[in-house]
């Protein structure tokens, strides 16, 4: 018996043992499972792509706004630069600060003044003439009206400080006499006019 | 090879198991492996049932296609696949006979696959059942490097599935077609 009739032999036998559809259909049913499983498994390329580019351009959105908030933050909070280069004396300050203290009491006086002007204005409510008759121990002035208004020394000597009486009156002189809304003496000036 | 194996499958050339095993072991897609046993599970079925009884050989061939589905990661992309799944094959063979143990490890306890007592068979019978009988009268590991060759193996894969050195399987192969012949001629006479 040759080789080819063996092999011929080997051949007749083998297709008298076959697999069934059967065998075939239950190991295809577990090859679909574990490819079923695999796949749940398995990171899906394209979704891990897009996975991680959704992750980056969050990441990349959040460190825009932070950086942005962090950049303001940072502008805001940083602490203004001071170069110094040169050092006050004390006394240059103390010069500088009763410079200023002068400036202030000057202006506090400029507004003294004219809150004062201010009340001559409102306080001269109505004037009266009258004739300065005498200057010993106080004044006395006749007015118009024919009253004896009489000023004490130290009335006088305090309106003359505050400047409310014309120094040059002489007895015998016309003056205008100011008022206010409560009848007290304002200002006592020379008058031109020669008779009530 | 993507490309390649892409064109194969549009004009329905004929791909290689060892292609389709790569493509399986990178995709798992069943329908590459319902390929693959349509190409090779014949073959290992007869390669199981020339070694054991036919229920036995389906209960083995069952479990070493579910072991390629299994460790289909460790098939080399180098190596042939109808080999490594004559294997695989024929390691769960080995392994079922040691737990049932029927392989002591020597030659003399080899399981023998005998036929009908060759005595009593009707002296007419066919030439294929003689040749049946023979083959179930050789020593398993004479069958085993027959079987192998038969299916295409060169010496070098025999020697690689089985464990053995490429002469102990040329002498293998050299007394299992002498054995053979004898019993065949004998039966003719």
């Amino acid at each position: 018996m040759s080789d080819e009739q063996l092999n011929q032999l080997y051949q007749q036998h083998k297709k008298r043992h076959k697999t069934t559809k059967v065998e075939r259909h239950l190991i295809l049913t577990k090859a679909r499972q574990a490819q079923e499983n695999h796949a749940a498994k398995s990171i899906d390329p394209w979704r891990w792509t897009l996975g991680v580019s959704l992750c980056a351009g969050l990441l990349v959105l959040f460190t825009l706004v932070m950086g942005e908030q962090g950049w303001q933050y940072g502008q805001q909070q940083s602490p203004m630069q001071v170069q110094i280069h040169s050092l006050n004396d004390e006394s240059g300050l103390h010069d500088d600060t009763s410079r200023l203290r002068e400036k202030t009491q000057a202006q506090k006086a400029y507004h003294y003044a004219r809150y004062q002007q201010g009340q001559q204005l409102l306080a001269a409510h109505h004037q009266q003439g009258a004739v300065l008759v005498s200057t010993e121990n106080g004044w006395e002035f006749q007015t118009c009206e024919n009253e004896l208004l009489v000023l004490t020394q130290a009335l006088v000597e305090q309106m003359q400080n505050l400047q409310r009486f014309d120094n040059s009156l002489r007895n015998g002189d016309r003056v205008e006499i100011q008022f206010d809304q409560q009848g007290r003496i304002v200002l006592i000036t020379a008058s031109a006019a020669q008779a009530c | 090879m993507t490309f390649t194996f892409a064109l194969k499958s549009l004009f329905n050339l004929e791909i290689s198991n060892e292609e389709l095993m790569h493509r399986y072991r990178q995709s798992g897609d069943s329908e590459l492996l319902a390929r693959l046993y349509d190409n090779c599970a014949d073959d290992l079925f007869h390669f199981l049932v020339c070694q054991s009884d036919a229920e036995l050989a389906r209960e083995i061939a069952q479990r070493t296609w579910l072991r390629v589905i299994e460790r289909r990661h460790l098939f080399a992309s180098d190596s042939q696949f109808k080999a490594w799944l004559f294997t695989l094959g024929r390691n769960l063979l080995m392994d079922e006979y040691r737990r049932q143990k029927r392989w002591q490890g020597d030659d003399s306890a080899l399981p023998q696959i005998v036929g009908e007592d060759s005595a009593t068979q009707h002296p007419l019978q066919s030439e294929m059942a003689m040749f049946e009988t023979a083959l179930a009268a050789l020593p398993f590991e004479q069958r085993e490097a027959f079987v192998l060759q038969q299916e295409g193996f060169g010496l070098l894969d025999i020697a690689h599935i089985t464990g053995e050195s490429q002469e102990t399987i040329k002498s293998r192969l050299r007394y299992a077609r002498q054995k053979l012949r004898q019993h065949i001629e004998k039966h003719h006479e």
